[in-house]
């Protein structure tokens, strides 16, 4: 038995020890109020996933007992309940002819979730609802995991552990109180959940079959004539970021390559079917400037991928096609990372018979207009090179305008933009180009993809929109092999310079695309002070979505691997990402007990000191009993060892002078004294 | 510690969600779900911190007689400025909840049924919470503490204190016939009125007897060896019941036990000497 009639609570570990049985506690109402409130909230999340009238029944089911509990309305009997609930599996099956699979399943635990508000009473009620709602919470995430959905619920997960507190508190306790517990709980589980969140394994594959959403189809098609980029260009949405391990190169080298398309009826150009998806892979002969980066994909629903002319290595979810493209395995409907290098100069090899072909195939006649052109420029010249020159001379000086809204072309589109219109933008340029090579038999196709990109500071990473999509043209030139050749450039040179948002701010200020030299452009298209800002402020933004997409919503087998690989393991496998798990866990855990159980200051330091002085006392002997005041237990001391009187005497006076009339300026002295207080075991004389 | 039957079903809703999110590849759903168990793991720590280091003191309460409920007076004080709330403590039959500010004490009164006379020992006291989130349930072991509750014997006997003498009755000297205060009681005579006759006496069961009145204080002695044919027991529980009655009469009483004798007086204190005497009365006394 303990000294004294006082004990000290140890709480324990030990399962099998009598366990008292955990009392039944009846939250307060302001508690309830504060559940029905959140449950609001973690309804408003599936507000779009829901019919609206759904919604509306919550929201009434919920108001109704709301009034029940202030209002003293009549709270809905057990049939009434039975009866709405068999109404809700009724209506839910009969518009989804299921009450399995994500939507229905929602539809349901929404229902249910209004209900239950109906028939709280015990503390098991209530917290069954705040763990459904939790649920509920995740349910979200299965349509949509964007940086908002992921802040609103944060709040919603602070109201509705704030609610979980609450209901577990007792009744006289304030607000604050609940709201200091749960910023604290939730702080506090950062550490642990950092660790478990990057070392948790992740699977590949899914447990049971999940639905592929088929999400609309954005970006390049592999299908383009005149007008058809003309959408892309304002779409102002991302389609891809790209992170080069140096810097990145000049916006004028940055064409991303995505599909090569050889074919033509005379109008639109499209892919060569005959080869289909088997990998021909061109050949490469010298290649020098090499840089590597990382692409991360927005999902398009297609199989192009993006690289950079010309691309060298090849991704290990991706084919090599002919045309020195990558194509997916699979349509990629989610956003997608992958790393490759491309060099930026290269050399190809030879021709096959089967590419020359195909190359030099022209579907229409020529109008007489175009002939004559392109008899003209064989006449001046013969090599390949020259030709290719002399036409891109043409589109740079015979008035040729680059403009986002050209006029529509009938049906010898070529003919009519060459002579007549002499209006259009990349498509257009680059299309006529490309017919008018083979037309002088020089072998030539279309390439499309993005050109430029905004490099954004903050995240030192190039956003690629959807508005930069490009069409440039490839020659094959004996000696050389494929050359680019991007006759935009000729007309605009701002477009590949500067970029489209550049382009766009041109036209806004009434200036014609080429009609400026090199330094008026750049100063016409200064942004404002009020653009700048709205730019920064909206990479910063992309960088936050960037960071999120990077750490949340795509963190990966891949990704756990590089982290590993970057603590020291040089082949991270499943054992050592769980072995570190552990041990993560436990030393967050263990750094967390240290910081939460440490010996907490005592509420009085005079109170503190004085058991100190006890403690010396008992050390010779002289133990302080429970039931002993200060003075007694002074008295007794004293008698026992008088030479210790004069010590014990004064501590004990200042004790209670300290304690009980408030001299707290003595507290520094009281301290000093106790400090050095030592008494000895014998009596000295 | 261990998880409440709640925090069953938290675990259960958890791996709910984890599955969700293993299937779905979710990263907002493995946020989401480790967040929630990060943080029912943390609250390990609070219910163990909020329970941690109360200073409990256990006093006894007023004596009872057995039969009755015995109560104890257990202190909580809360020894640093943690905050402490919603902790419970547990005796026979029900939860005292305690919240406990910064270096303040509350104090919660236990019952504890008082079966035998004698000192009865507090039974050891178990402490627990729930705290924060009513997931884990953590409590110490039973707590045992030095404090005695005195339990005086049960009043019981049907024999009625008499003053008149006679037999197996309680001597007394000195009484006067006449006056207001009820001095005893004695055998019903027919000349008696029916005002005077003891009725609840009759309603237990007992002879007819007359209240008598009288004006002065009656000495009477309550007397182990005048209630022969009953058990020690028996005798001191018809004892006991004789020292509340002479209390509520008025008379001077002294009683006579084997290896004890107190002298005639009365007062609260006197009664609580007697009924303690009888309490603490061991058949060792006998031999």
């Amino acid at each position: 038995m303990p000294e004294g009639f006082s004990v000290v609570v140890k709480p324990i570990a030990k399962v099998k020890s009598r366990r008292p049985r955990p009392p039944v506690h009846t939250p307060s109402r302001a508690a309830v109020n504060l559940l029905l409130a959140s449950a609001l909230a973690v309804l408003g999340l599936h507000v779009w996933h829901v019919p609206l009238w759904f919604t509306f029944a919550a929201v009434c089911l919920i108001t109704w007992r709301y009034l029940v509990d202030n209002h003293a309305w009549r709270a809905p009997g057990s049939l009434l309940r039975t009866l709405l609930a068999l109404v809700l599996i009724v209506v839910v099956y009969q518009r989804y002819q299921s009450l399995l699979g994500r939507d229905p399943g929602v539809a349901m635990l929404f229902g249910l979730t209004a209900l239950k508000t109906l028939e709280l009473r015990r503390l098991r009620d209530y917290l069954l609802t705040v763990f459904l709602l939790y649920f509920l919470t995740l349910a979200a995430f299965l349509y949509g995991q964007s940086l908002w959905v992921g802040a609103y619920a944060l709040g919603v997960v602070i109201l509705t552990t704030l609610s979980l507190v609450r209901l577990n508190q007792s009744h006289h306790e304030p607000v604050s109180r609940g709201w200091s517990l749960t910023a604290g709980l939730l702080v506090k589980s950062v550490p642990l959940l950092i660790i478990v969140y990057l070392l948790f394994p992740r699977i590949q594959g899914s447990l049971w079959g999940v639905p592929i959403s088929s999400g609309a189809l954005t970006g390049l098609t592999d299908r383009v004539e005149f007008g058809s980029v003309h959408e892309l260009i304002a779409n102002d949405n991302v389609a891809f970021r790209a992170t080069f391990d140096a810097n990145p190169p000049a916006n004028r080298m940055l064409y991303w390559r995505a599909m090569v398309l050889e074919d033509t009826d005379g109008r639109a150009w499209t892919r060569r079917i005959d080869v289909g998806d088997d990998p021909v892979p061109e050949t490469i002969r010298d290649a020098a400037d090499p840089v590597t980066y990382t692409v991360t994909m927005e999902g398009h629903g297609r199989r192009w991928m993006v690289a950079l002319d010309l691309p060298t290595t090849t991704p290990a979810i991706s084919n090599e096609r002919a045309g020195y493209v990558l194509q997916a395995r699979h349509r990629l409907h989610n956003r997608t990372r992958y790393r490759v290098t491309s060099h930026l100069s290269y050399r190809t090899g030879a021709l096959s018979r089967v590419q020359r072909i195909w190359n030099v195939y022209i579907a229409k006649a020529p109008s007489s207009r175009v002939r004559n052109l392109v008899d003209q420029w064989r006449a001046r010249a013969t090599a390949p090179e020259d030709i290719a020159r002399l036409a891109y001379n043409y589109f740079r000086e015979q008035g040729f305008v680059y403009t986002l809204s050209p006029p529509v072309l009938g049906d010898d589109p070529v003919d009519e933009f060459l002579f007549d219109t002499r209006q259009g933008y990349c498509e257009y340029f680059a299309t006529t180009f490309v017919t008018l090579m083979r037309l002088a038999g020089v072998p030539s196709r279309l390439v499309v993809g993005y050109q430029g990109g905004e490099l954004n500071p903050a995240g030192d990473y190039v956003l690629v929109r959807h508005s930069d999509a490009h069409a440039w043209a490839e020659v094959w030139l004996p000696g050389q092999g494929w050359r680019r050749v991007d006759p935009t450039a000729a007309v605009a040179p701002e477009r590949i310079e500067l970029g489209t948002a550049a382009l766009l701010r041109l036209a806004q200020r009434g200036h014609a695309f080429g009609s400026l030299d090199g330094v008026e452009a750049l100063a016409a298209v200064r942004p404002t002070w009020l653009e700048y800002r709205l730019r920064n402020a909206g990479l910063y933004w992309d960088f936050l979505n960037n960071a999120w997409n990077q750490f949340v919503l795509d963190y990966d087998v891949e990704d756990q691997r590089e982290l590993l690989r970057r603590f020291g393991f040089s082949a991270p496998s499943w054992v050592s990402l769980v072995m570190s798990l552990i041990l993560g866990v436990i030393l967050v855990m263990l750094l967390l007990a240290i910081y939460m159980l440490r010996p907490q200051k005592h509420s009085e330091p005079a109170v503190a000191w004085y058991s100190r002085f006890c403690a010396k006392l008992a050390r010779i002997g002289l133990r302080r009993a429970g039931y002993e005041g200060p003075r007694d237990f002074a008295r007794r001391v004293m008698a026992s060892r008088p030479d210790l009187a004069t010590d014990v005497q004064a501590i004990t006076h200042a004790y209670i002078d300290i304690r009980y009339r408030s001299h707290v300026r003595t507290l520094p002295a009281f301290k000093r004294r106790i400090r050095d207080f030592r008494p000895s075991r014998v009596v000295r004389t | 510690m261990l998880p409440t039957r709640h925090g069953v079903y938290f675990a259960v809703v958890l791996a709910a969600m984890l599955l969700m999110a293993l299937n779905y590849h979710n990263g907002l759903a493995y946020l989401f779900t480790f967040l929630l168990g990060a943080m029912g793991v943390t609250s390990m720590l609070y219910t163990h911190r909020n329970l941690a280091g109360i200073r409990l003191t256990a006093g006894a309460g007023p004596p009872v007689f057995a039969g009755e409920a015995a109560t104890f007076n257990i202190n909580a004080e809360n020894p640093n400025t943690l905050r402490r709330s919603a902790i419970w403590i547990h005796d026979a039959d029900r939860a005292h909840p305690v919240d406990l500010e910064p270096s303040q004490n509350q104090s919660v009164e236990v019952r504890q049924p008082a079966r035998r006379r004698g000192y009865l020992a507090l039974d050891p006291i178990a402490v627990s919470s729930t705290f924060p989130i009513g997931l884990l349930h953590t409590w110490s072991k039973p707590l045992s503490f030095k404090a005695h509750c005195l339990v005086y014997p049960q009043p019981r006997g049907e024999r009625p204190l008499r003053v008149d003498g006679g037999g197996s009755t309680p001597t007394q000297t000195g009484t006067r016939e006449d006056g207001d205060d009820f001095v005893g009681l004695r055998r019903y005579q027919s000349s008696d009125p029916p005002r005077h006759v003891h009725w609840k006496a009759v309603a237990r069961g007992q002879e007819l007897l007359t209240k008598r009145f009288g004006g002065g204080m009656s000495t009477v002695w309550l007397n182990w060896d005048h209630l022969p044919g009953l058990s020690p027991e028996e005798r001191l529980s018809q004892l006991s019941r004789w020292v509340l009655d002479a209390q509520a009469y008025g008379h001077r009483y002294g009683i006579q036990i084997p290896g004890r004798k107190i002298a005639p007086d009365a007062g609260p204190q006197h009664q609580h000497q007697c009924l303690k005497a009888l309490a603490l009365w061991s058949n060792r006394s006998l031999k």
